[in-house]
């Protein structure tokens, strides 16, 4: 702070004075502090609830699914850093729920006591006690209402099974109940887990031992290659799928969504803090401008120029500290909202949920950030103030110089025979081109930061319009229990509302190749299926080889794969494997598959029988009356609604909308600030020739009409920088998103842009209202004979 | 000592009042001033700091409201108009000089002069060209402001202040941030603009030589018009000295 008195009091009348241009600076700090301190104490509150939930259940570093399972689990239990090693077996089976018919999962887990690995939560009614009964995962029971006391059958290798309910249970597998990585987001309706005694599970998978590794590392494990080591020692022992801790479906999502908030905590205070520091010089170096005479004068009298640039950074050092103290504030609080919200959400055990309101480093860090920003842009003025020559600044300067035609009047010379209110926008514009750049830069910030949620939102729209009105354009799957016939397709069409039914065969398979391994599922289709679209990369579509397959394109990276090569497929469930030739690649938005005709399959593995059938149903059918209808067909036993995804999304587009607008109204405040700060300095120095304008006869709106085209383009100068930096954003957010489980491409609607750019011009619009405001009222009498404007 | 208001007058205050403040905080600026300009004549008001000279100029500018009295502008009583109104009067009526010139910066001297007539759709025919040959900057009308010395400035906004003949110039102290030598040279013009175009011209100073140029010498003290005098001979403006 400045020591001295008079300056302090110079300083709180400045302050008081143009609070509306201080306000200004100080709500654009609050709000980039305040996004920090939420997003990342969220983050940071988050990360340790899963922390949390991971210790609590001893959750595993490496899931191994498939092969050698005793041999394996014999060597890792031997190998230093390994904490622990159970095994079990997991199966896909349909279950029926009262009437409703699903493929759900069903996981072994020790009759009595807990695993050493992966052990569940018990949230009602007890452990498992007797071999036909059943823990219902949360999720499932929460959908279907099932608690203590009601049943689930299990359609296994030896028929239906009734297994009874006996307690409800979280598990960190399935805090987001994910079936698999190319199926990560399902409905309720169509997946469910339940956890039965290991021997029970067997005997409906038709098995003899356990199918599953689950290995846990000690803490010393975990940060070198062992988990590299035991992967490779996996796939060499035979396993069809091996996945990591990070790779594992659940928490692979649920990292991507909250690493979204660790973003957030960098890339919105960046937006808004740039926003707060361009407004802070331009206003800071105004009024060193303006007095210059006063600094002049106090420099003469002997003031020393380290105290003139402290008063000048104390001004910058307030704002920032009085917004980042608010925003620290307002960000702790929104972060307990934030994360209590996500936390309830995603249903994680209440004895998990860490919810730390205060922490002290992220409270320092928002001060800091706030105060240094505020130092920092007020640095530059302070040392122009502290380095003002005395004699030169109290000289009688009433014009400026510098001023004459602008680059496009010199590089379009037609320009300079416009009239003089176009010459006056043009000129006024070009007249503090550093102020220029700076209003232009707030307006291209404000469109990063709007395009970047807007466009996400295109993006997912197209690509959930690729993905079932394109690609899987099929609108249900089921399951039977007897290989599909011609009877069984006609019993399906026969459902009123179904159009048209197909055999499927589809089956689990781990793509092998030079030493690695993919796991994902195999479908075959009748050769010219009308169910299924194959889209090569840049969208040609192909049709189904009638030699070789068709693999999802993240395999080329994946396997290290190209169109011609032979692959080993592993499909577990026949106990055999298969050459293959990749055919081609598909360019999918959801998942990684391997796509064969089913004459192919046929020819290389004899007869593999079709269980499943793709339907598809007239346009406008209801989806719940027509899942009843299908179910109720005899022999199907499982039911999944392929449409569900879309449908789901689009019941949450209105959130997603809200969170467009959040970003609008966050945009809109920070373009606002800037240009309303802009917008003042230039009315205050401009104020004087307005007024002699105005008292030669101009009027107001005349004026009013001059200045809001003179900002206009400013703002325009800004939207071309702005649309594109938003859509590269955009690109690159998406792009953290993406993986072998969502391929999201970037989508930006011509619309969208327009929309954004009109928001955001009317917000500019509505900024200099304020100014246009202090204008009409301004004394004219007063200010035609101010010295300087 | 105020003189009787002619009904043929150019302009005219009648009793007029101007109060800032309310109060104990009240000062009065002008208390009960009347005055009348006759066309053709070039009338200096003279007084000190804070005698309510420029107040005077600011009323009768229509720049700034009566608090009691009247004032009449080309006939137009200006008391109770709004502040649309009040700039179309002074637009058609009058023209202003300010002591800081008020240029805007971005314009050249043409583009200055030319700007009022442009943005109120007032035709000006070639007068631009014309005003800026009378106020002897043909040469320099595609200058900008900082490219102009004070002096041609200071022309250069009489010019804009002549441009849409006004039948009435007011002046706030047009010399005040000139050298001797350009100052004469600003007077000069005013005294042709009062001489040639039959226009009053008012020159609000606290510079006693100048007073020697004007037909008639108002002089102010404490907001109220002390002596209004007319000067049979005023000396030609380049003789005035200081």
């Amino acid at each position: 702070m400045s020591g001295h008195p008079t300056l302090r009091t110079k300083l709180r009348r400045d302050i008081r004075r143009q609070w509306p241009q201080f306000a200004a600076l100080v709500l654009t700090v609050l709000l980039g502090v305040a996004l920090f301190v939420a997003s990342y104490d969220a983050y940071r509150n988050l990360r340790a609830s899963y922390a949390g939930v991971f210790v609590d259940q001893r959750f595993a570093d490496l899931f191994v699914t498939g092969g050698d399972v005793d041999g394996f689990a014999r060597q890792a239990a031997t190998t230093d850093g390994v904490a622990a090693v159970t095994t079990r077996t997991q199966a896909d089976l349909p279950f029926a729920v009262g009437r409703d018919k699903l493929l759900g999962r069903v996981v072994g887990y020790p009759a009595s006591g807990d695993p050493a690995v992966d052990r569940l939560t018990l949230l009602s009614g007890h452990g498992l006690s007797g071999p036909a009964t059943a823990l219902v995962e949360h999720h499932m029971a929460e959908h279907f209402g099932l608690g203590p006391g009601d049943t689930v059958t299990v359609v296994g290798a030896g028929g239906p099974q009734q297994l009874r309910v006996v307690g409800v249970v979280a598990s960190a597998e399935y805090l987001w109940p994910a079936r698999s990585r190319q199926d990560p987001i399902t409905s309720p309706d169509d997946f469910g887990v339940v956890f039965a005694p290991e021997a029970t599970v067997q005997a409906l998978d038709g098995a003899t031992a356990p199918n599953q590794v689950l290995v846990r590392l000690t803490d010393a494990g975990r940060p070198g290659d062992l988990l590299s080591q035991l992967s490779a020692t996996a796939v060499s022992a035979g396993a069809t799928q091996v996945l990591t801790r990070d790779e594992q479906p659940s928490n692979a999502l649920l990292n991507e969504d909250i690493n979204g908030f660790q973003e957030m905590a960098v890339a919105f205070p960046l937006l808004f803090l740039s926003a707060a520091a361009l407004s802070m010089y331009v206003l800071l170096t105004r009024r060193v401008a303006a007095e210059r005479p006063i600094i002049g004068m106090l420099r003469a009298q002997g003031m020393r120029r380290r105290t003139i640039g402290l008063h000048y950074l104390t001004y910058g050092l307030v704002a920032g500290l009085t917004g980042s103290t608010l925003g620290v504030l307002i960000g702790s609080i929104g972060a307990r909202v934030l994360s209590g919200y996500y936390v309830r959400a995603i249903d994680l055990p209440a004895q998990s949920a860490v919810l730390v309101t205060v922490r002290p480093l992220t409270i320092l860090a928002g001060l800091v950030f706030g105060s240094g920003v505020g130092a920092l842009a007020a640095l530059a003025p302070a040392l122009l103030a502290s380095r003002v020559p005395p004699a030169e600044a109290m000289r009688d300067e009433p014009v400026a110089a510098g001023h004459g035609t602008t680059l496009l009047e010199r590089l379009i010379p037609p320009l300079r025979r416009l009239p003089a209110r176009w010459r006056m926008v043009l000129r006024g514009a070009d007249r503090n081109r550093r102020r220029t750049v700076f209003t232009a830069t707030g307006m291209a910030l404000a469109l990063i930061l709007v395009l970047v949620s807007w466009t996400m939102i295109d993006s997912m729209n197209a690509l959930l319009h690729r993905q079932f009105d394109v690609v899987a354009t099929a609108d249900a799957q089921v399951e039977l229990a007897e290989p599909v016939t011609s009877k069984t397709l006609a019993a399906l069409m026969a459902v009123a509302d179904v159009r048209t039914a197909e055999p499927l065969v589809q089956q689990p398979v781990a793509v092998v190749s030079g030493g690695r391994t993919y796991a994902t599922v195999l479908s075959a289709f009748v050769p010219r299926t009308t169910m299924h679209a194959f889209l090569a990369p840049g969208g040609r579509d192909v049709a189904l080889p009638s030699d070789g397959i068709l693999v999802g394109q993240s395999l080329r990276s994946q396997l290290g794969v190209r169109p011609g090569d032979e692959v080993t497929l592993r499909l577990p469930a026949l106990g055999r494997d298969l050459r293959a030739r990749i055919a081609g690649f598909v360019d999918e938005p959801l998942g990684t598959f391997v796509y064969a005709s089913a004459d192919w399959l046929r020819s290389v593995a004899g007869d593999v029988p079709a269980t499943s059938a793709l339907l598809a149903y007239e346009p406008g059918t209801d989806p719940t009356a027509v899942r009843q209808a299908v179910s109720a067909v005899p022999g199907v036993v499982a039911y999944t609604d392929t449409q569900a995804l879309a449908r789901a999304w689009n019941s949450y587009a209105g959130l997603f909308w809200v969170f467009v607008l959040g970003m609008l109204v966050l945009g809109g405040l920070m373009a606002f600030a800037i240009v309303f700060t802009t917008m003042s300095v230039n009315i205050m120095e401009r104020r004087r020739e307005i007024a002699t304008l105005r008292a030669a006869g101009v009027r107001h709106r005349v004026l009013a009409r001059l200045i809001t085209e003179e900002n206009l383009l400013v703002a325009l100068l800004g939207v071309i920088p702005g649309l594109l930096l938003g859509v590269a954003a955009g690109a690159a957010f998406l792009k953290s998103f993406s993986s072998d489980q969502f391929t999201l491409t970037l989508v930006v609607r011509p619309l969208t842009l327009l929309l954004t750019t009109l928001a955001l011009l009317l917000v500019v619009w509505l900024s200099q209202r304020p100014g246009l405001r202090a204008l009409r009222r301004m004394d004219l009498a007063e200010v035609v004979r101010e010295r300087t404007g | 000592m105020s003189m009787a208001a002619p009904a043929t007058a150019l302009a005219r205050l009648e009793d007029v009042t101007k109060v800032y403040g309310t109060g104990e905080a009240a000062v009065y600026a002008l208390r009960g001033v009347s005055l009348a300009l006759e066309p053709g004549e070039l009338v200096v008001v003279l007084g000190p700091s804070g005698s309510g000279k420029t107040t005077l100029l600011n009323v009768l500018g229509g720049i700034e409201p009566a608090t009691s009295g009247r004032v009449i502008l080309a006939g137009r009583d200006l008391t109770g108009m709004g502040s649309d109104e009040l700039t179309d009067v002074r637009r058609q009526t009058l023209g202003f000089v300010f002591q800081f010139f008020n240029l805007v910066p971005t314009l050249t001297a043409a583009e200055n002069v030319a700007v009022v007539a442009e943005l109120t759709g007032t035709p000006v025919g070639d007068r631009v060209g014309t005003v800026l040959a009378d106020v002897g900057l043909t040469d320099r009308a595609n200058h900008f402001p900082g490219q102009l010395s004070g002096g041609q400035q200071q022309r250069v906004a009489i010019a804009r202040a002549l441009v849409s003949q006004p039948d009435l110039l007011l002046c706030d102290e047009p010399t005040g941030s000139l050298d001797l030598v350009t100052g004469r040279q600003v007077l000069a013009h005013l005294e042709r603009a009062a001489r040639t175009g039959g226009r009053a011209v008012v020159i609000v100073t606290h510079n006693q030589a100048i007073a020697g140029m004007a037909d008639r010498v108002v002089r102010m003290g404490s907001g109220a018009i002390v002596e209004d005098v007319r000067q049979p001979q005023p000396v030609p403006a380049a003789e005035v000295t200081w």
